[in-house]
């Protein structure tokens, strides 16, 4: 069964290769704006860096997304709104449905093209600000604090990251538009409140934490990551059980 | 001995605006089914049902007296379908196509493939989007075929295709039927595919069956026929299906009980002709 996951896995990154690069591209471009933030929020909470840096694009970069990560964002079904009539992803499990492949197989597929993305998008992330901050920010803090805060954040776009393929493959084109937006309108809301309540923003408390605490917290949402990607995997399969691909 | 290669009991599906079924029909093993019935009748529904593809209400379905559902993929190992189901892969090759999909069969046959490719002149090279309707079928045809299974479901495979490809597929068909071991179930609209392929018609009306037949008892007892004269208890005769009264024509689906119903009322037939399976089919889909 893995061994034919993985296949189809890699047969559908394949087909996605071009997608996979303006994704990889525009993650760098999200990772080059991300350096300058993150080294002016680690100079203003441990030095004395001044407060005008965006905080709120901050946390809409750690919260929202590198969760993202887990998707190919920069394929067609992301970038036309012809994808709530048409729903390809759906069309495309409707003909994996009608060949011999097992749900769980199927299922799986969908999990390892969302790690293979994921962890592929994910270290061009982390690269590019690692690089970034040790030529802007050295001292504030150690490589192996930098290094918790990673983990960190990589087990929590781990944890949520698995809901694309849930949303993509097992339910429809629609929803594919329709969450997202739900999602970055709670999104701001939480954030207003988060703010409001700790005068911090997430990003910050997260440093602060694991400037405390070191790597418990990482380890603990590394560990999250893999019981939210799990668990995805079993919802999934259950979705893609009951559901209608037409 | 069990000469049922697929049994259908019970099977529906509610959806927004449509109701599919109660269906109830079993495919024997060695016969060509051909699913008859207006756009939106629910042909394809069926097909989607059967395939799991779309998730059935209630119903059941046995694969040579198994259940479905115990083993769906080794189901649909024996089973070939061709229903639009490629285009999910427009910016693929039909060569790309064909490896993601014999992939997956444990009997494909790569020779078969290749030799069906240069019969319907299939270049391999061409991304599936940019094919024309008529290749796209056939693609799907060959693709449907080559793992040799016992099952095949055709979903108007000639729609859109070339006369003399729709000769070859014909062709191809009888091919495939040819051992007696493996039935075919089509949804046409092609009298002709119905006339030369089928061996039984099942027509769907809004989501039903509402005729199931053997094509050798439509020859047998479908007629028009010339009679001497019109009465009332010929005109409303169960196996009357349409009277013209000017000629004086009736058209009958059983016609040895309406010649003895004649025979008891004194009236004379003048003529009899067989009715072609075309006109036949008039008569078996309910207008709306």
């Amino acid at each position: 069964m893995i061994q034919q996951a993985m296949w189809l896995a890699r047969k559908e990154i394949k087909q996605q290769f071009v997608p996979f690069l303006f994704t990889m591209a525009v993650t760098s471009f999200f990772a080059t704006a991300t350096t300058l933030q993150l080294s002016m929020a680690v100079e203003y909470i441990f030095g004395e860096g001044s407060t005008d840096y965006k905080s709120l694009f901050l946390d809409l970069i750690f919260l929202l997304i590198t969760p993202s990560f887990a998707a190919i964002f920069m394929s067609s079904p992301y970038l036309t709104f012809r994808t709530i009539k048409e729903d390809p992803f759906s069309k495309r499990m409707a003909l994996f449905r009608a060949l011999p492949i097992s749900i769980k197989t199927l299922a799986l597929s969908r999990i390892i093209i969302m790690l293979i993305t994921f962890l592929s998008l994910s270290i061009i992330f982390y690269l590019i600000i690692s690089i970034g901050l040790t030529q802007l920010s050295p001292t504030y803090l150690t490589p192996m604090e930098w290094m918790s805060f990673m983990v960190f954040w990589f087990g929590y776009a781990l944890a949520i990251g698995g809901y694309n393929s849930f949303i993509e493959y097992g339910t429809n084109g629609r929803v594919l538009y329709i969450v997202p937006t739900i999602i970055l309108l709670s999104f701001f809301l939480f954030w207003y409140f988060f703010r409001r309540i700790t005068d911090r923003s997430v990003v910050e408390l997260s440093l602060l934490m694991i400037k405390e605490y070191q790597w418990i917290p990482a380890i603990t949402f590394l560990l999250i990551g893999i019981a939210g990607c799990t668990f995805w995997y079993y919802l999934l399969s259950n979705r893609l059980r009951r559901r209608d691909y037409l | 001995m069990n000469t049922s290669l697929l049994s259908v009991e019970g099977l529906s599906k509610d959806f927004k605006y449509f109701t599919f079924g109660t269906v109830d029909f079993h495919v024997e093993i060695g016969t060509v089914v051909a699913l008859i019935g207006e756009n939106g009748s629910g042909k394809s529904t069926l097909f989607r049902l059967l395939l799991n593809i779309l998730h059935a209400d209630e119903g059941k379905i046995t694969f040579f007296g198994e259940d479905r559902q115990v083993d769906d993929a080794q189901f649909k190992q024996s089973v070939g379908y061709a229903g639009n189901l490629l285009d999910a892969f427009p910016y693929i090759s039909i060569k790309e196509l064909s490896h993601m999909i014999s992939y997956w069969y444990d009997n494909w046959n790569e020779d078969r493939y290749r030799y069906f490719c240069e019969r319907y002149a299939i270049d391999e090279r061409m991304k599936f989007g940019r094919c024309s309707t008529g290749i796209k079928k056939k693609v799907e045809f060959i693709l449907s075929i080559c793992h040799n299974p016992k099952l095949l479901i055709l979903d108007e495979p000639s729609s859109g295709v070339d006369i003399k490809s729709q000769r070859k597929m014909k062709e191809d068909i009888i091919e495939f039927m040819e051992d007696g071991t493996r039935s075919t179930i089509i949804a046409t609209h092609s009298v002709d595919e119905i006339t030369h392929l089928s061996d039984i018609l099942i027509v769907l009306h809004d989501g039903k069956i509402v005729n199931s037949m053997n094509k050798d008892d439509i020859y047998e007892n479908w007629a028009r026929v010339w009679v001497s004269d019109l009465k009332e208890s010929i005109i409303n005769h169960t196996n009357t299906v349409d009277v013209m009264y000017d000629s004086k024509q009736i058209i009958t689906n059983h016609l040895p009980n309406l010649e003895q119903m004649l025979t008891t009322e004194n009236i004379t037939i003048t003529h009899t002709q067989s009715l072609k399976i075309g006109e036949v089919i008039d008569y078996l889909i309910p207008q709306n």
